[in-house]
Formats: structure tokens, sequence, C-alpha cells
């Protein structure tokens, strides 16, 4: 199934209408995706200044509605300070979205047992909850094949929590295999196409325009500054190239070749940062 | 309070108890771990760094544990990578388990749940690592109900969030970030290698060229990002401190002070011991946050290290809440 990730990137992708079918249209003919868009995931996977910065979320519904497709709202990790405002908000989102919005993907432990003690919607593993190392730089490891280390934990947090819909993981090398996991009835979602290697609590770019003595603090307020800039870093590491691109708070890598063995993938969820650049570049 | 120091060689441990170290923990590694699950598995967080960042194998380091026990002194054990295999934890339980028990150890740090149940199971009191990222309440409680008493919090939590955890859940004792190395990113959620061949992930990025693709254009907006860019790369969290922290870390009842740099000249390491137990000594002494600011001594590089901030793990001591 091919679905759109909009986390991090809701507000740019939503500005208008037309700007959002254009993006589906691009991403679709760009990557010769044959399937038709069912699913949008919205909100953040690793910044909660964002999340809470959010307000589009009607305008996502509308359109979602009218062109009869889900949404997996996708909760980052709240800092005590915002844990109570981030719920607040969950609220009202699963308020507005109650007949879009049919699953949650979480990020972390606390949230996983908030929202499935509080929300009757599916609940999925995001991707912060599969720790294995990744990194382009070391090409042995990354064109090697690995198995997930949650999942080889005979599937622990499955069997405490069988509520749990789905997992997502980031194509981290080039084979994952995942044939001695016990993921029956679990729904698979693959990221494509970055993984994602590094992420904090600090924004860089949420900084350029403060004051020196208030820069780098860990979720410092910001202006959504990552909509106006990101960073490409182009490297050679062992004989080869490697893109690296920091939007926001998080560092991804390009990895667009992941082979998955044993079991089947059931979404692929794209993020179009890149697409959405150029389409606002183009003036959409 | 205790202050809490890595060990990474034990030629320095009665110097480092000597200055005032109670607490010390300490990696090891296992030509066997490698030879069965490869190169990459890491037996704990600084294992791509091998011998450099941790010096003993198992039974070489299981002796500096009775050594430190044997001074009256914690000692803990690091085996928090960010995540094993449920054949890895089986070894662990084989090969590590029953002589950690036996040498007396006061804690495991870990952070995968599935080695916290096996460690618990076998007795091995546990403490939660950095990489269990306690951000909030909800988090700590998650542990706390998988019975951990100890746990350590992340580095980039302020001093009142860690204020709001450790009241709701006071039977905790609370590790806190305090001196050396920052960090730019998360330690729980920075998944790329630190490793001999390719160093740390956020070094990389620190120092590897880039292009910055911005929408505003002009000389403003480029000098803004280029300034940020530089005290980001080249000073932010370069060598870090919590010192003015102190007062109000003592408030919290925060148990222990945790001095980083696992590969750190000992001489400095031993330095910042001394100077953390004299500004415990002065907080005790204090009436108020304000008479310990003022009577607090300073690291020695204070003119470079207390500039603007960008060294503090709590800036907001100093520089306030602004944001």
């Amino acid at each position: 199934m091919f679905c759109l990730n909009l986390c991090e990137i809701l507000d740019t992708a939503l500005l208008n209408n037309n700007r959002l079918e254009q993006l589906i249209e691009k991403v679709v003919k760009e990557n010769q995706i044959p399937d038709p868009l069912m699913r949008i995931y919205a909100g953040s996977s690793f910044c909660s200044q964002y999340f809470l910065h959010l307000n589009c979320w009607e305008k996502l519904f509308d359109y979602c509605l009218s062109h009869d497709l889900h949404v997996t709202l996708t909760l980052p990790i709240f800092s005590q300070k915002d844990l109570e405002t981030g719920k607040e908000r969950i609220k009202d989102i699963l308020e507005k979205g109650k007949e879009i919005v049919d699953e949650v993907t979480v990020n972390d432990l606390g949230m996983l047992q908030y929202i499935s003690g509080t929300y009757e919607k599916g609940v999925n593993l995001g991707r912060l909850f599969f720790k294995d190392p990744r990194d382009v730089r070391v090409r042995p490891y990354q064109e090697g094949e690995m198995s997930p280390n949650l999942l080889s934990n005979r599937n622990f947090l499955l069997e405490d929590n069988d509520w749990i819909k789905g997992i997502e993981l980031d194509p981290t090398n080039r084979y994952i295999d995942l044939s001695e996991c016990d993921l029956d009835g679990i729904v698979l979602g693959v990221h494509t196409p970055f993984c994602y290697m590094t992420t904090g609590n600090i924004c860089k770019f949420a900084s350029t325009h403060k004051d020196v003595e208030n820069k780098f603090r860990p979720n410092g307020r910001c202006h959504l500054e990552c909509s106006q800039m990101y960073e490409h870093y182009k490297a050679r590491f062992d004989g080869r190239n490697a893109d690296l691109i920091r939007y926001g708070r998080t560092v991804y890598y390009y990895n667009n070749g992941t082979r998955i063995a044993g079991k089947k993938i059931d979404r692929k969820m794209y993020f179009p940062v890149l697409e959405v650049k150029e389409l606002r570049k183009e003036g959409v | 309070m205790k202050v809490l120091v890595p060990l990474n060689s034990k030629e320095h441990l009665e110097e480092y108890v000597e200055a005032g170290a109670e607490e010390l923990y300490i990696g090891f590694y296992d030509e066997k771990w490698f030879e069965t699950f490869g190169p990459y598995a890491d037996i704990n967080r600084m294992s791509g760094f091998k011998e450099k960042a941790n010096k003993y194998n198992f039974r070489e380091m299981l002796q500096v544990i009775k050594k430190i026990k044997a001074l009256g002194q914690s000692a803990f054990i690091t085996m928090n990578a960010n995540c094993y295999s449920h054949e890895q934890i089986e070894f662990m339980k084989e090969h590590y388990f029953p002589e950690i028990m036996e040498a007396g150890a006061d804690g495991l740090i870990c952070s995968d749940i599935h080695l916290i149940r096996e460690a618990s199971k076998a007795g091995i009191p546990t403490v939660a690592s950095t990489m269990c990222a306690i951000y909030n309440l909800d988090i700590a409680k998650y542990y706390y109900d998988a019975g951990m008493r100890r746990m350590i919090l992340p580095r980039d939590l302020s001093l009142d969030e860690i204020d709001s955890i450790c009241k709701a859940l006071p039977d905790v004792e609370y590790e806190v970030f305090f001196m050396r190395n920052g960090c730019i990113f998360a330690d729980c959620y920075c998944l790329g290698m630190h490793r001999r061949e390719c160093g740390a992930t956020c070094a990389f990025i620190r120092s590897h060229p880039k292009e910055t693709i911005l929408e505003r254009k002009g000389f403003e907006e480029e000098h803004a990002v280029n300034l940020n860019d530089y005290l980001y790369n080249e000073i932010f969290h370069r060598e870090t401190c919590g010192m003015c922290a102190l007062y109000r870390m003592k408030e919290m009842g925060v148990r222990s002070l945790k001095i980083v740099g696992r590969s750190d000249q000992h001489e400095a390491v031993c330095e910042d011991i001394r100077l953390a137990k004299k500004n415990i000594e002065i907080a005790e002494k204090a009436s108020s946050e304000k008479e310990y600011l003022d009577s607090m001594i300073f690291p020695a590089n204070k003119k470079r290290k207390c500039l603007s901030g960008l060294s503090c793990y709590y800036p907001e001591v100093r520089f306030g809440e602004k944001h």
C-alpha cells in the first residue's frame, strides 16, 4: 500500500490543495508507483515543537475526507514540560478527525501506555522504537543483512501489548531479514526513501535568530525555521557516495534499495521532503 | 550528593576516590562476544571504540569491580547498547550474570527492557541508562513499574523538568549529567555508529562540509545562519558543565552528579571531581540559591566555559528561561 509520510512537512505540503495534489502526482510519477494513495501519516516522529505548532489539521481532514484517505496520527516524544499540552492537542486532533484518523503511531513507552489506555484506536510502534544501529558511513554493515533486535526479543512488546496494530521500520541496511520474527497479524510499514540516522531535542535551525544566550535550548520555542532551510551533506565513504540531509532536528540518509525478506511489506511510507521543496521553489 | 565518574584505567582508581568519587562506572570488551555476534554488535555504547573506551575484558573488569568495592565505593557496569537480540541476552545470562552477581556490582546500567527484566529476575540491580530516554513522567513510570529505582535522566532535560520527575517519583535515585562532554543529539536516539573507522555521528556532522539550502535570501539571513552554524559547530557543548545548577539539584534530592568522558585525561576528570565536591559543600551550607551562586567556585577555564551559556548543561540558571 502506498502511503505518504507528511510528518515534519505537513504545513508546507498543505499550503494549498493544489500543492498537495501536485505533490502526490510528482511522487507517483517520479517513483513510478503503481498503487493509488491510501493513507497519509501526519504529525511528527521526531519533533514535539513541530507537532505543537501544527494548526492545519482541519484542512488535512477535509482533503482526506474528499479523497477517501485515512490518516495515521504520528506522535513525537514530549519532554516533561510539553507532555500535558501534547495530550490536550492529541485529544483535540482525534476529536476533529474522528472519521479520518483510525490509528496512532507512538514513539515512546509512556505514550504507548497512554494512547492504548485512553483511545480506541489502532496503535503502531513508530520508528524510534527500533534502535538498531544504522550508518551509511560504515559500508560493510550498511550493505549487509540485519534483523531488528526488538523483534527477536520474543516480541515481548507485542506479547505484552496485544492491541499493537503495526510497526514502522526504517530502511537501515541493504537487507532486512524478518523471517525469524513472529509478526502474524502485525501491519508492517517501511519508510522510504530515507533512513533516519540521528535526532535530538536541540534544533539548530530554530536557534538561527535567537540571542546567543538562548541558542540551542532543548525543545526551545521555534517559528518552524525547519520549513525555511535544510542541509545536505554529500560525502564519499569507502569508495561510494553517501547523501545525508538534516531536516529539522533529524539527520537522514538516502537508502532506497532495501530488500526485506521473510514478511510481506504492507505499507511503504514515502517521505517527499525534497519534492515539497522543489514545488515550493517552483512557486506552487 | 555523590559524584559518579567513569573508570577507564584501574591505575587511576585510588586517585579518583581520593579526589572524591564515590560511585564509578565501567564497561568491558569481550572477544568471544564479537566472535559470536560479529563486529557490529555492541555490548555498550562505546564498544565501537574497542579498548580505547573499554580497556578491560570481562574478567579484568570483574577484578576492578572487586577493587572498587574493597575501597568502599559503588560500582556500576555499562551494558547499555541501544538494543540486544534475544540470543545476545541469553549469552549475557549465561556468560556474564553469574560473575557480575558474585563480584557484587551495585548495578547494571542498561536500557533494553528485555535485558532489564532478565537482570532483575537474576537478582542483579538495574539502572535505567540515559538510553532509556526518560523525557517525561509517563516514561519514568514505565521503568518504575518495571522495578527500576535508579534512573539516569537525559542530558537535554531542563532543571524544572528534572524537578517534576523527582517530585513525582521520590523513591527513585536520580543521576543527572554534570560535567564534560555534551551532545548535540539525543544519546538514546542517535543511532549512527560510534566507531573507530567513522568516529561519532555528531563529529562528522559538525566537521563535514555541507550545502545549506535557504529559502530566504539576503545578507542578513545568510549571516544569521552562518553565525549560528559556527557557534553550533565550534563552541556549543564542546566541554559542558552543570556546576551552577548544583544548588537546585541538591534541593530536588538528586542522588548523583554524573561526570562523563571515559576516554578523557584522568587529571582533568580528577579536577572536575574535586571541584564538584567543593561546590557540594558550598551548596550544603548555603541557605539560598543566590548565596550558592555568589559563593560557588567556577571551573578553571571560566573565561571560555562560562561564555554565553553555550557550555552549560543547564543554561537557565544563569541565563534564564527565555526561548
